[in-house]
Protein backbone atom coordinates (compact mmCIF):
# COMPACT_ATOMS: atom_id res chain seq x y z
CA UNK A 1 0.00 0.00 0.00
CA UNK A 2 2.86 2.33 0.51
CA UNK A 3 3.57 2.31 -2.79
CA UNK A 4 -0.08 2.35 -3.87
CA UNK A 5 -0.47 5.86 -2.00
CA UNK A 6 2.10 7.41 -3.46
CA UNK A 7 2.26 6.95 -7.05
CA UNK A 8 -0.51 8.69 -8.47
CA UNK A 9 -1.23 7.30 -11.89
CA UNK A 10 0.27 4.17 -13.08
CA UNK A 11 3.30 2.40 -11.33
CA UNK A 12 5.52 1.98 -13.84
CA UNK A 13 8.46 0.57 -11.76
CA UNK A 14 7.13 -1.96 -9.48
CA UNK A 15 9.18 -2.78 -6.20
CA UNK A 16 11.49 -5.65 -6.48
CA UNK A 17 10.48 -7.43 -2.87
CA UNK A 18 8.05 -10.27 -3.75
CA UNK A 19 6.32 -9.28 -7.31
CA UNK A 20 7.06 -10.71 -10.40
CA UNK A 21 9.98 -13.01 -11.21
CA UNK A 22 12.62 -11.28 -9.49
CA UNK A 23 13.72 -12.86 -6.46
CA UNK A 24 15.66 -11.87 -3.23
CA UNK A 25 18.77 -13.40 -1.62
CA UNK A 26 19.89 -12.24 1.77
CA UNK A 27 23.44 -12.65 2.46
CA UNK A 28 24.58 -13.10 6.39
CA UNK A 29 28.75 -12.96 6.82
CA UNK A 30 30.62 -11.31 9.55
CA UNK A 31 33.44 -11.05 7.06
CA UNK A 32 32.70 -8.12 4.53
CA UNK A 33 35.21 -9.58 1.52
CA UNK A 34 33.18 -12.95 1.58
CA UNK A 35 29.97 -10.71 1.27
CA UNK A 36 31.04 -9.06 -1.25
CA UNK A 37 32.26 -12.24 -3.13
CA UNK A 38 29.12 -13.61 -2.45
CA UNK A 39 27.36 -10.50 -3.49
CA UNK A 40 28.75 -10.55 -6.86
CA UNK A 41 28.04 -14.27 -7.76
CA UNK A 42 24.31 -13.55 -7.08
CA UNK A 43 24.59 -10.51 -9.00
CA UNK A 44 25.58 -12.10 -12.05
CA UNK A 45 24.39 -15.59 -12.03
CA UNK A 46 23.05 -16.63 -15.00
CA UNK A 47 19.47 -17.01 -15.18
CA UNK A 48 19.20 -15.68 -11.81
CA UNK A 49 17.49 -12.17 -11.51
CA UNK A 50 18.02 -11.49 -8.01
CA UNK A 51 18.39 -8.73 -5.70
CA UNK A 52 21.02 -8.84 -3.27
CA UNK A 53 20.59 -8.11 0.36
CA UNK A 54 23.60 -8.19 2.97
CA UNK A 55 23.58 -8.32 6.79
CA UNK A 56 26.85 -8.82 9.19
CA UNK A 57 24.74 -9.67 12.15
CA UNK A 58 21.87 -11.70 13.23
CA UNK A 59 19.79 -8.77 14.10
CA UNK A 60 20.41 -7.03 10.93
CA UNK A 61 19.44 -10.15 9.44
CA UNK A 62 15.90 -10.16 11.52
CA UNK A 63 15.46 -6.45 10.71
CA UNK A 64 16.03 -7.37 7.04
CA UNK A 65 13.27 -9.91 6.92
CA UNK A 66 10.78 -8.24 9.08
CA UNK A 67 10.83 -5.53 5.71
CA UNK A 68 11.63 -7.05 3.00
CA UNK A 69 10.37 -10.75 1.67
CA UNK A 70 13.10 -12.99 1.21
CA UNK A 71 13.40 -15.79 -0.68
CA UNK A 72 16.74 -17.46 -0.41
CA UNK A 73 19.08 -16.66 2.51
CA UNK A 74 23.00 -17.60 2.62
CA UNK A 75 23.95 -17.81 5.95
CA UNK A 76 27.63 -18.25 7.45
CA UNK A 77 27.76 -20.38 10.62
CA UNK A 78 30.63 -18.59 12.49
CA UNK A 79 29.03 -15.28 12.71
CA UNK A 80 31.79 -13.42 14.56
CA UNK A 81 31.44 -12.79 19.23
CA UNK A 82 28.60 -11.32 20.77
CA UNK A 83 29.22 -8.50 22.92
CA UNK A 84 29.78 -10.83 25.76
CA UNK A 85 33.03 -12.46 23.88
CA UNK A 86 30.83 -16.10 23.06
CA UNK A 87 30.93 -17.11 19.41
CA UNK A 88 27.55 -16.48 17.82
CA UNK A 89 26.53 -19.69 15.64
CA UNK A 90 24.18 -18.48 12.83
CA UNK A 91 22.94 -22.51 12.80
CA UNK A 92 21.46 -21.97 15.90
CA UNK A 93 19.29 -19.01 14.81
CA UNK A 94 17.54 -21.33 11.91
CA UNK A 95 14.16 -21.21 12.95
CA UNK A 96 13.77 -17.88 13.99
CA UNK A 97 14.42 -16.70 10.36
CA UNK A 98 11.80 -18.97 9.74
CA UNK A 99 9.51 -18.30 12.17
CA UNK A 100 10.10 -14.52 10.86
CA UNK A 101 9.43 -15.90 7.18
CA UNK A 102 7.77 -19.01 6.83
CA UNK A 103 8.22 -19.50 3.16
CA UNK A 104 12.56 -18.50 3.55
CA UNK A 105 14.95 -21.56 2.51
CA UNK A 106 18.36 -20.90 4.44
CA UNK A 107 21.51 -22.16 2.38
CA UNK A 108 24.56 -22.45 5.00
CA UNK A 109 27.65 -21.19 2.83
CA UNK A 110 30.59 -21.80 5.59
CA UNK A 111 34.15 -22.69 5.18
CA UNK A 112 33.82 -24.97 7.20
CA UNK A 113 33.12 -28.90 6.32
CA UNK A 114 31.60 -30.24 9.15
CA UNK A 115 29.65 -33.12 8.97
CA UNK A 116 27.57 -32.61 12.29
CA UNK A 117 27.19 -28.68 11.45
CA UNK A 118 25.34 -30.10 8.27
CA UNK A 119 23.16 -32.35 10.27
CA UNK A 120 22.24 -29.99 12.55
CA UNK A 121 21.34 -27.21 9.98
CA UNK A 122 19.20 -29.79 8.32
CA UNK A 123 17.61 -30.96 11.23
CA UNK A 124 16.98 -26.95 11.98
CA UNK A 125 15.20 -27.06 8.74
CA UNK A 126 17.84 -25.49 6.56
CA UNK A 127 17.50 -26.17 3.04
CA UNK A 128 21.50 -27.33 2.13
CA UNK A 129 25.00 -26.93 3.37
CA UNK A 130 27.61 -25.77 0.88
CA UNK A 131 31.24 -24.78 1.54
CA UNK A 132 32.54 -21.63 0.30
CA UNK A 133 34.74 -22.76 -1.82
CA UNK A 134 31.99 -24.52 -4.33
CA UNK A 135 32.11 -24.00 -7.54
CA UNK A 136 29.41 -21.22 -8.61
CA UNK A 137 27.65 -23.05 -11.21
CA UNK A 138 26.81 -25.33 -7.86
CA UNK A 139 25.77 -22.55 -5.91
CA UNK A 140 23.80 -20.91 -8.27
CA UNK A 141 21.91 -24.14 -8.95
CA UNK A 142 21.09 -24.92 -5.29
CA UNK A 143 20.21 -21.23 -4.90
CA UNK A 144 17.80 -21.52 -8.23
CA UNK A 145 16.15 -24.79 -6.37
CA UNK A 146 16.08 -22.68 -3.04
CA UNK A 147 13.83 -20.03 -4.88
CA UNK A 148 11.39 -22.81 -6.09
CA UNK A 149 10.69 -24.31 -3.43
CA UNK A 150 10.43 -20.93 -1.56
CA UNK A 151 7.78 -20.44 -4.17
CA UNK A 152 6.25 -23.73 -3.61
CA UNK A 153 6.14 -22.75 0.44
CA UNK A 154 4.55 -19.62 -0.23
CA UNK A 155 1.85 -21.10 -2.50
CA UNK A 156 1.03 -23.67 -0.03
CA UNK A 157 0.59 -21.22 2.72
CA UNK A 158 -1.50 -19.05 0.77
CA UNK A 159 -3.84 -21.76 0.26
CA UNK A 160 -3.90 -23.14 3.61
CA UNK A 161 -4.92 -19.48 5.02
CA UNK A 162 -7.75 -19.85 1.83
CA UNK A 163 -7.02 -17.54 -1.02
CA UNK A 164 -9.90 -17.00 -2.95
CA UNK A 165 -7.57 -16.70 -6.47
CA UNK A 166 -9.35 -18.21 -9.53
CA UNK A 167 -7.30 -20.24 -11.90
CA UNK A 168 -10.17 -19.42 -14.25
CA UNK A 169 -10.38 -16.45 -16.73
CA UNK A 170 -12.69 -13.61 -15.10
CA UNK A 171 -15.42 -11.91 -17.19
CA UNK A 172 -18.44 -10.01 -17.05
CA UNK A 173 -20.96 -11.70 -19.53
CA UNK A 174 -22.86 -9.53 -22.44
CA UNK A 175 -22.47 -6.39 -24.28
CA UNK A 176 -24.58 -4.13 -23.31
CA UNK A 177 -23.43 -0.38 -22.59
CA UNK A 178 -23.50 -0.92 -18.57
CA UNK A 179 -21.46 -3.93 -18.90
CA UNK A 180 -18.69 -2.19 -21.47
CA UNK A 181 -18.83 0.94 -19.42
CA UNK A 182 -17.78 -1.58 -16.28
CA UNK A 183 -15.12 -3.18 -18.26
CA UNK A 184 -13.43 0.29 -19.37
CA UNK A 185 -14.02 1.82 -15.62
CA UNK A 186 -12.31 -1.30 -13.82
CA UNK A 187 -9.25 -1.32 -16.52
CA UNK A 188 -8.80 2.12 -15.54
CA UNK A 189 -8.74 2.03 -12.20
CA UNK A 190 -6.54 -1.25 -11.99
CA UNK A 191 -3.63 0.44 -13.30
CA UNK A 192 -3.59 2.48 -10.60
CA UNK A 193 -1.83 1.26 -7.65
CA UNK A 194 -4.70 3.64 -5.42
CA UNK A 195 -7.81 1.86 -3.47
CA UNK A 196 -10.81 1.21 -5.20
CA UNK A 197 -14.41 1.40 -4.21
CA UNK A 198 -16.80 -0.99 -5.04
CA UNK A 199 -20.42 -0.15 -4.87
CA UNK A 200 -22.94 -2.14 -6.14
CA UNK A 201 -26.56 -3.86 -4.53
CA UNK A 202 -26.03 -7.60 -3.22
CA UNK A 203 -25.14 -10.18 -6.23
CA UNK A 204 -24.16 -7.76 -8.91
CA UNK A 205 -21.07 -9.00 -8.61
CA UNK A 206 -18.47 -7.08 -6.36
CA UNK A 207 -16.38 -9.88 -5.71
CA UNK A 208 -16.02 -10.80 -9.45
CA UNK A 209 -15.24 -7.54 -9.58
CA UNK A 210 -12.31 -7.70 -7.44
CA UNK A 211 -11.27 -10.67 -9.18
CA UNK A 212 -11.29 -9.07 -12.52
CA UNK A 213 -9.18 -5.63 -11.16
CA UNK A 214 -6.55 -8.31 -9.87
CA UNK A 215 -6.34 -10.48 -12.95
CA UNK A 216 -5.97 -7.07 -15.23
CA UNK A 217 -3.28 -6.04 -12.73
CA UNK A 218 -1.01 -9.18 -13.44
CA UNK A 219 -1.51 -9.38 -17.19
CA UNK A 220 -0.78 -5.85 -17.26
CA UNK A 221 2.63 -5.90 -14.88
CA UNK A 222 3.38 -9.08 -17.17
CA UNK A 223 3.31 -11.34 -13.50
CA UNK A 224 1.91 -14.20 -12.57
CA UNK A 225 0.60 -15.89 -9.86
CA UNK A 226 -0.28 -12.91 -7.52
CA UNK A 227 -1.84 -13.30 -4.03
CA UNK A 228 -5.70 -12.09 -3.85
CA UNK A 229 -7.17 -12.70 -0.57
CA UNK A 230 -10.85 -11.47 0.22
CA UNK A 231 -12.10 -11.01 3.77
CA UNK A 232 -15.76 -10.16 4.62
CA UNK A 233 -15.76 -7.38 7.51
CA UNK A 234 -19.30 -7.98 8.54
CA UNK A 235 -18.47 -12.01 9.07
CA UNK A 236 -16.19 -12.59 11.77
CA UNK A 237 -16.04 -10.21 15.10
CA UNK A 238 -14.24 -7.26 15.31
CA UNK A 239 -11.19 -8.93 17.16
CA UNK A 240 -10.75 -12.52 15.09
CA UNK A 241 -11.22 -9.39 11.91
CA UNK A 242 -7.82 -7.78 12.98
CA UNK A 243 -6.10 -11.12 13.74
CA UNK A 244 -6.76 -12.35 10.01
CA UNK A 245 -6.06 -8.53 8.78
CA UNK A 246 -2.65 -8.61 10.70
CA UNK A 247 -1.54 -11.52 11.80
CA UNK A 248 0.01 -12.60 15.22
CA UNK A 249 3.24 -13.11 16.84
CA UNK A 250 3.77 -16.30 18.80
CA UNK A 251 2.28 -15.90 22.62
CA UNK A 252 -0.08 -12.44 21.59
CA UNK A 253 -3.14 -14.60 23.20
CA UNK A 254 -3.61 -17.83 24.84
CA UNK A 255 -3.95 -19.68 21.68
CA UNK A 256 -1.26 -18.25 19.86
CA UNK A 257 1.16 -21.22 19.93
CA UNK A 258 3.08 -20.17 16.95
CA UNK A 259 3.31 -16.78 14.86
CA UNK A 260 0.99 -15.93 12.02
CA UNK A 261 0.82 -13.94 8.97
CA UNK A 262 -2.16 -12.11 7.90
CA UNK A 263 -4.01 -11.21 5.26
CA UNK A 264 -1.93 -8.16 4.95
CA UNK A 265 1.23 -9.62 5.31
CA UNK A 266 0.02 -12.37 2.75
CA UNK A 267 -1.59 -10.09 -0.27
CA UNK A 268 2.16 -8.40 -0.24
CA UNK A 269 2.63 -7.84 -3.81
CA UNK A 270 -1.09 -8.67 -4.62
CA UNK A 271 -4.84 -7.35 -4.10
CA UNK A 272 -6.41 -7.47 -0.85
CA UNK A 273 -10.31 -7.27 -0.98
CA UNK A 274 -12.00 -6.02 1.80
CA UNK A 275 -15.95 -7.19 1.74
CA UNK A 276 -18.65 -5.05 3.34
CA UNK A 277 -15.94 -2.11 4.11
CA UNK A 278 -19.45 -0.75 5.55
CA UNK A 279 -19.37 -2.78 8.71
CA UNK A 280 -15.57 -2.49 10.33
CA UNK A 281 -15.85 -1.56 13.13
CA UNK A 282 -14.31 2.41 13.93
CA UNK A 283 -11.40 0.78 16.18
CA UNK A 284 -10.60 -1.18 13.17
CA UNK A 285 -11.02 1.75 10.86
CA UNK A 286 -8.67 4.07 12.81
CA UNK A 287 -6.26 0.76 12.48
CA UNK A 288 -6.67 0.46 8.66
CA UNK A 289 -6.05 4.24 8.01
CA UNK A 290 -2.46 3.63 8.90
CA UNK A 291 -1.68 0.58 6.79
CA UNK A 292 -3.50 2.66 3.93
CA UNK A 293 -1.41 5.70 4.68
CA UNK A 294 1.77 4.00 5.68
CA UNK A 295 1.81 0.76 3.97
CA UNK A 296 3.10 -0.23 7.67
CA UNK A 297 1.98 -2.80 10.32
CA UNK A 298 2.52 -4.53 13.60
CA UNK A 299 1.77 -8.30 13.84
CA UNK A 300 -0.96 -8.20 17.17
CA UNK A 301 1.09 -9.04 20.22
CA UNK A 302 4.48 -7.74 17.80
CA UNK A 303 6.67 -4.81 17.69
CA UNK A 304 8.09 -5.22 14.51
CA UNK A 305 6.92 -2.88 11.99
CA UNK A 306 6.22 -4.58 8.87
CA UNK A 307 6.03 -3.35 5.15
CA UNK A 308 3.23 -4.59 2.55
CA UNK A 309 2.55 -3.72 -0.73
CA UNK A 310 -1.41 -4.37 -2.24
CA UNK A 311 -3.49 -3.13 -3.94
CA UNK A 312 -6.86 -2.23 -2.10
CA UNK A 313 -9.75 -2.95 -3.24
CA UNK A 314 -13.05 -2.33 -1.01
CA UNK A 315 -16.29 -3.20 -1.48
CA UNK A 316 -19.79 -2.22 0.20
CA UNK A 317 -23.56 -2.14 -0.78
CA UNK A 318 -23.62 0.55 1.91
CA UNK A 319 -24.33 4.24 1.62
CA UNK A 320 -20.89 5.22 2.94
CA UNK A 321 -21.37 8.81 2.52
CA UNK A 322 -24.18 8.64 4.98
CA UNK A 323 -22.26 6.64 7.38
CA UNK A 324 -19.87 9.44 7.12
CA UNK A 325 -22.17 12.32 7.94
CA UNK A 326 -24.01 9.95 10.75
CA UNK A 327 -20.58 9.33 12.36
CA UNK A 328 -20.39 5.69 11.93
CA UNK A 329 -17.66 5.40 8.98
CA UNK A 330 -14.48 7.53 9.50
CA UNK A 331 -14.83 10.34 7.02
CA UNK A 332 -10.43 10.15 6.67
CA UNK A 333 -10.63 6.63 5.93
CA UNK A 334 -13.91 7.34 3.17
CA UNK A 335 -11.53 9.58 1.39
CA UNK A 336 -8.69 7.25 1.14
CA UNK A 337 -10.79 4.40 -0.18
CA UNK A 338 -12.73 6.51 -2.41
CA UNK A 339 -10.74 7.96 -5.07
CA UNK A 340 -12.17 6.06 -7.53
CA UNK A 341 -15.56 4.61 -7.23
CA UNK A 342 -16.81 1.86 -9.71
CA UNK A 343 -20.66 0.84 -9.55
CA UNK A 344 -21.44 -2.46 -10.31
CA UNK A 345 -24.79 -2.37 -12.60
CA UNK A 346 -27.53 -4.27 -10.95
CA UNK A 347 -29.90 -6.73 -13.45
CA UNK A 348 -32.78 -4.46 -14.30
CA UNK A 349 -29.64 -1.95 -15.89
CA UNK A 350 -28.55 -5.27 -17.61
CA UNK A 351 -31.35 -6.61 -19.47
CA UNK A 352 -30.35 -6.82 -22.61
CA UNK A 353 -27.48 -8.87 -21.01
CA UNK A 354 -29.43 -11.55 -19.41
CA UNK A 355 -29.17 -14.18 -21.73
CA UNK A 356 -25.49 -13.95 -21.90
CA UNK A 357 -26.01 -13.78 -17.26
CA UNK A 358 -27.84 -16.82 -17.89
CA UNK A 359 -25.76 -18.43 -20.20
CA UNK A 360 -22.51 -18.03 -17.86
CA UNK A 361 -24.04 -19.11 -14.35
CA UNK A 362 -26.15 -22.08 -16.32
CA UNK A 363 -22.21 -23.54 -16.55
CA UNK A 364 -21.59 -22.54 -12.79
CA UNK A 365 -25.07 -24.35 -11.71
CA UNK A 366 -24.19 -27.30 -13.46
CA UNK A 367 -20.96 -27.61 -12.24
CA UNK A 368 -22.05 -27.23 -8.33
CA UNK A 369 -25.08 -29.53 -8.64
CA UNK A 370 -24.14 -32.04 -11.02
CA UNK A 371 -26.79 -31.72 -12.88
CA UNK A 372 -25.99 -30.79 -16.60
CA UNK A 373 -27.97 -29.05 -19.31
CA UNK A 374 -27.58 -27.34 -22.46
CA UNK A 375 -28.16 -23.44 -22.65
CA UNK A 376 -30.24 -24.29 -25.83
CA UNK A 377 -32.24 -26.81 -23.69
CA UNK A 378 -33.28 -23.68 -21.59
CA UNK A 379 -37.28 -22.90 -22.02
CA UNK A 380 -37.64 -20.05 -24.13
CA UNK A 381 -40.25 -18.87 -22.06
CA UNK A 382 -38.28 -19.47 -19.17
CA UNK A 383 -35.39 -16.98 -20.63
CA UNK A 384 -38.04 -14.94 -21.13
CA UNK A 385 -39.76 -14.86 -17.59
CA UNK A 386 -36.00 -14.30 -16.20
CA UNK A 387 -35.38 -11.51 -18.18
CA UNK A 388 -38.94 -9.42 -17.66
CA UNK A 389 -39.03 -10.86 -13.73
CA UNK A 390 -35.07 -10.33 -12.73
CA UNK A 391 -35.20 -12.33 -9.28
CA UNK A 392 -34.58 -10.37 -6.07
CA UNK A 393 -30.20 -11.27 -5.52
CA UNK A 394 -29.04 -9.54 -8.91
CA UNK A 395 -26.90 -12.10 -10.75
CA UNK A 396 -27.15 -14.72 -6.96
CA UNK A 397 -30.90 -14.65 -7.74
CA UNK A 398 -30.24 -16.09 -10.75
CA UNK A 399 -28.25 -18.78 -9.51
CA UNK A 400 -30.49 -19.54 -6.93
CA UNK A 401 -33.54 -19.78 -9.42
CA UNK A 402 -31.60 -22.05 -11.97
CA UNK A 403 -29.82 -24.17 -8.71
CA UNK A 404 -33.40 -25.11 -7.97
CA UNK A 405 -34.70 -25.71 -11.51
CA UNK A 406 -31.45 -28.40 -11.76
CA UNK A 407 -32.48 -30.10 -9.19
CA UNK A 408 -36.67 -29.94 -8.27
CA UNK A 409 -37.00 -30.74 -11.84
CA UNK A 410 -38.32 -34.20 -13.01
CA UNK A 411 -35.94 -36.57 -14.74
CA UNK A 412 -36.42 -38.44 -17.75
CA UNK A 413 -35.53 -42.26 -17.95
CA UNK A 414 -31.58 -41.42 -18.91
CA UNK A 415 -31.48 -39.17 -15.51
CA UNK A 416 -31.37 -35.71 -17.31
CA UNK A 417 -33.84 -32.91 -15.79
CA UNK A 418 -36.83 -32.28 -17.95
CA UNK A 419 -37.29 -28.89 -17.96
CA UNK A 420 -40.91 -27.87 -20.29
CA UNK A 421 -42.97 -27.58 -17.93
CA UNK A 422 -40.51 -25.29 -15.56
CA UNK A 423 -43.35 -23.33 -14.27
CA UNK A 424 -45.00 -25.81 -12.59
CA UNK A 425 -42.39 -26.53 -10.36
CA UNK A 426 -43.47 -25.17 -6.38
CA UNK A 427 -40.17 -24.53 -5.37
CA UNK A 428 -39.63 -21.83 -8.32
CA UNK A 429 -41.32 -19.42 -7.02
CA UNK A 430 -39.53 -16.23 -8.01
CA UNK A 431 -38.50 -13.89 -5.17
CA UNK A 432 -39.17 -10.63 -7.46
CA UNK A 433 -37.72 -7.74 -6.55
CA UNK A 434 -40.87 -5.81 -5.06
CA UNK A 435 -38.66 -3.21 -3.66
CA UNK A 436 -39.01 -0.04 -6.00
CA UNK A 437 -35.94 0.92 -7.54
CA UNK A 438 -33.58 3.39 -5.41
CA UNK A 439 -35.19 2.38 -2.30
CA UNK A 440 -33.33 0.15 -0.03
CA UNK A 441 -34.55 -0.26 3.49
CA UNK A 442 -33.59 1.59 6.77
CA UNK A 443 -31.14 -1.21 9.01
CA UNK A 444 -31.72 -2.25 12.29
CA UNK A 445 -28.52 -0.10 13.31
CA UNK A 446 -29.86 2.72 11.67
CA UNK A 447 -32.98 2.66 12.65
CA UNK A 448 -31.36 2.69 16.57
CA UNK A 449 -29.12 4.93 16.08
CA UNK A 450 -31.06 7.38 13.74
CA UNK A 451 -33.55 9.62 15.31
CA UNK A 452 -37.27 10.72 14.55
CA UNK A 453 -38.15 14.60 13.69
CA UNK A 454 -40.73 15.12 16.48
CA UNK A 455 -40.94 18.72 15.63
CA UNK A 456 -42.33 18.01 11.88
CA UNK A 457 -45.91 18.97 12.03
CA UNK A 458 -46.79 15.38 10.08
CA UNK A 459 -45.79 13.82 13.25
CA UNK A 460 -49.13 11.95 14.48
CA UNK A 461 -48.28 11.25 18.12
CA UNK A 462 -46.17 8.04 19.17
CA UNK A 463 -48.94 5.80 19.00
CA UNK A 464 -50.32 6.61 15.75
CA UNK A 465 -46.82 6.52 14.67
CA UNK A 466 -45.98 3.08 16.02
CA UNK A 467 -49.18 1.44 14.74
CA UNK A 468 -48.20 2.87 11.27
CA UNK A 469 -44.71 1.28 11.73
CA UNK A 470 -46.13 -2.06 12.63
CA UNK A 471 -48.26 -2.39 9.84
CA UNK A 472 -46.11 -1.22 7.37
CA UNK A 473 -43.26 -4.18 8.32
CA UNK A 474 -46.05 -6.52 8.78
CA UNK A 475 -47.43 -5.96 5.24
CA UNK A 476 -43.59 -6.08 4.11
CA UNK A 477 -42.74 -9.66 6.08
CA UNK A 478 -46.21 -10.74 4.22
CA UNK A 479 -45.14 -9.87 0.86
CA UNK A 480 -42.14 -11.54 1.08
CA UNK A 481 -42.98 -14.47 3.16
CA UNK A 482 -46.16 -15.20 1.88
CA UNK A 483 -48.05 -16.90 4.34
CA UNK A 484 -49.80 -15.56 7.91
CA UNK A 485 -47.89 -17.91 9.23
CA UNK A 486 -44.10 -17.61 8.08
CA UNK A 487 -44.99 -13.92 9.30
CA UNK A 488 -45.70 -14.41 12.10
CA UNK A 489 -42.72 -16.58 12.82
CA UNK A 490 -40.23 -13.92 11.24
CA UNK A 491 -41.67 -11.43 13.55
CA UNK A 492 -42.58 -12.90 16.68
CA UNK A 493 -46.22 -12.68 17.06
CA UNK A 494 -48.78 -14.82 17.03
CA UNK A 495 -50.81 -15.27 13.31
CA UNK A 496 -54.56 -14.58 15.23
CA UNK A 497 -52.63 -10.91 15.56
CA UNK A 498 -51.73 -10.61 12.24
CA UNK A 499 -55.57 -11.63 11.00
CA UNK A 500 -56.46 -9.02 13.60
CA UNK A 501 -54.31 -6.40 12.31
CA UNK A 502 -55.35 -7.26 8.83
CA UNK A 503 -58.94 -7.08 9.68
CA UNK A 504 -58.41 -3.46 11.05
CA UNK A 505 -56.20 -2.30 7.60
CA UNK A 506 -59.28 -3.42 5.57
CA UNK A 507 -61.79 -1.87 7.48
CA UNK A 508 -60.15 1.47 7.70
CA UNK A 509 -59.30 1.44 4.36
CA UNK A 510 -63.05 0.42 3.33
CA UNK A 511 -64.02 3.55 5.94
CA UNK A 512 -61.64 5.99 3.73
CA UNK B 1 59.22 -12.07 17.68
CA UNK B 2 55.92 -14.15 17.79
CA UNK B 3 55.38 -16.82 20.10
CA UNK B 4 55.95 -20.59 18.93
CA UNK B 5 52.09 -22.22 19.20
CA UNK B 6 50.42 -24.74 17.03
CA UNK B 7 48.19 -23.33 14.14
CA UNK B 8 44.49 -23.53 14.39
CA UNK B 9 44.50 -25.78 11.26
CA UNK B 10 40.50 -25.12 11.56
CA UNK B 11 40.36 -21.47 11.31
CA UNK B 12 43.26 -21.53 8.68
CA UNK B 13 40.82 -23.67 6.37
CA UNK B 14 38.11 -20.93 6.99
CA UNK B 15 39.99 -18.36 6.22
CA UNK B 16 41.43 -19.62 3.41
CA UNK B 17 38.31 -21.25 1.92
CA UNK B 18 36.92 -17.50 2.21
CA UNK B 19 39.54 -16.38 0.27
CA UNK B 20 39.51 -18.85 -2.29
CA UNK B 21 35.67 -17.76 -2.86
CA UNK B 22 36.82 -14.21 -2.75
CA UNK B 23 39.21 -14.97 -5.38
CA UNK B 24 37.30 -17.05 -8.04
CA UNK B 25 34.55 -14.49 -7.92
CA UNK B 26 36.84 -11.67 -8.38
CA UNK B 27 38.38 -13.83 -11.60
CA UNK B 28 35.01 -14.73 -12.73
CA UNK B 29 34.11 -10.98 -13.01
CA UNK B 30 37.47 -9.64 -13.78
CA UNK B 31 36.36 -8.79 -17.64
CA UNK B 32 32.98 -7.72 -16.91
CA UNK B 33 32.20 -4.17 -18.31
CA UNK B 34 30.33 -3.71 -15.69
CA UNK B 35 31.48 -5.69 -12.65
CA UNK B 36 35.08 -5.00 -13.51
CA UNK B 37 35.91 -3.01 -10.76
CA UNK B 38 34.22 -4.70 -8.13
CA UNK B 39 35.75 -8.10 -8.92
CA UNK B 40 39.57 -6.39 -9.06
CA UNK B 41 38.48 -4.62 -5.79
CA UNK B 42 37.80 -8.32 -4.59
CA UNK B 43 40.88 -10.07 -5.83
CA UNK B 44 42.94 -7.26 -4.17
CA UNK B 45 41.83 -7.85 -1.21
CA UNK B 46 41.73 -11.59 -1.30
CA UNK B 47 45.66 -10.90 -1.97
CA UNK B 48 45.89 -9.14 1.00
CA UNK B 49 43.90 -11.52 3.04
CA UNK B 50 46.06 -14.09 1.74
CA UNK B 51 49.99 -12.15 2.42
CA UNK B 52 48.03 -11.85 5.73
CA UNK B 53 47.84 -15.56 6.31
CA UNK B 54 51.32 -16.37 5.01
CA UNK B 55 52.80 -13.50 7.13
CA UNK B 56 50.83 -15.17 10.00
CA UNK B 57 52.67 -18.30 9.11
CA UNK B 58 55.95 -17.24 8.26
CA UNK B 59 56.17 -15.71 11.58
CA UNK B 60 54.95 -18.71 13.41
CA UNK B 61 57.51 -21.11 11.84
CA UNK B 62 60.28 -18.94 12.74
CA UNK B 63 59.35 -18.98 16.30
CA UNK B 64 59.11 -22.10 16.09
CA UNK B 65 62.56 -22.88 14.44
CA UNK B 66 64.01 -20.38 16.80
CA UNK B 67 63.00 -22.86 19.43
CA UNK B 68 63.95 -25.80 17.97
CA UNK B 69 60.47 -26.90 17.29
CA UNK B 70 58.86 -27.24 14.11
CA UNK B 71 55.52 -27.53 14.51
Amino acid sequence: MEAACRNDVVESSRPSDCRGKRLSVLIVDDDAMTRDALSLSCSNMPGLDANVLVASTIEEALAILSTDCVQVMLLDKHLGRDSGGMPVDGISFIPEFLEAQPELQILIVTGMKSFSDCVEAMRLGAFGYVPKDTPQDYLAEQIKRACEHSMLKNKQIRIDRGEQRSRSHIEFPGNSQAVKKLRSSLAAVAETSRPVLLNGETGTGKTTAAKWIHQHRESLFKEKDQPFFALNMGALPSNLIESELYGYERGAFTDAKSARAGYIELANGGTLFLDEIGEASLDLQSKLLKIIEEGKFIRIGGTTERKSIFKLVCATNRNLERMVADGTFREDLYMRISTFVVTIPNLVDRKDDMPEIIKAVLKKCCEDNSRFVAYRDLPEDLIAYLVENPPRGNIRGIEQFLSRLLVHAPRDSRGRPVLTNWARIRELRVQKSRRPKGVTPISIEELRTRSIDFLDPQFPGAPALTDEINNSLMMNVLESTGTQRAAARVLGITQGLISQRLQKIKTKEARL
Amino acid sequence: MSECTSVDVKALCHDLRNVKAALEAGFAYLQSPTEGEKAKSLCDQGLQRLDNILDELQSSLDACEDQGEVQ
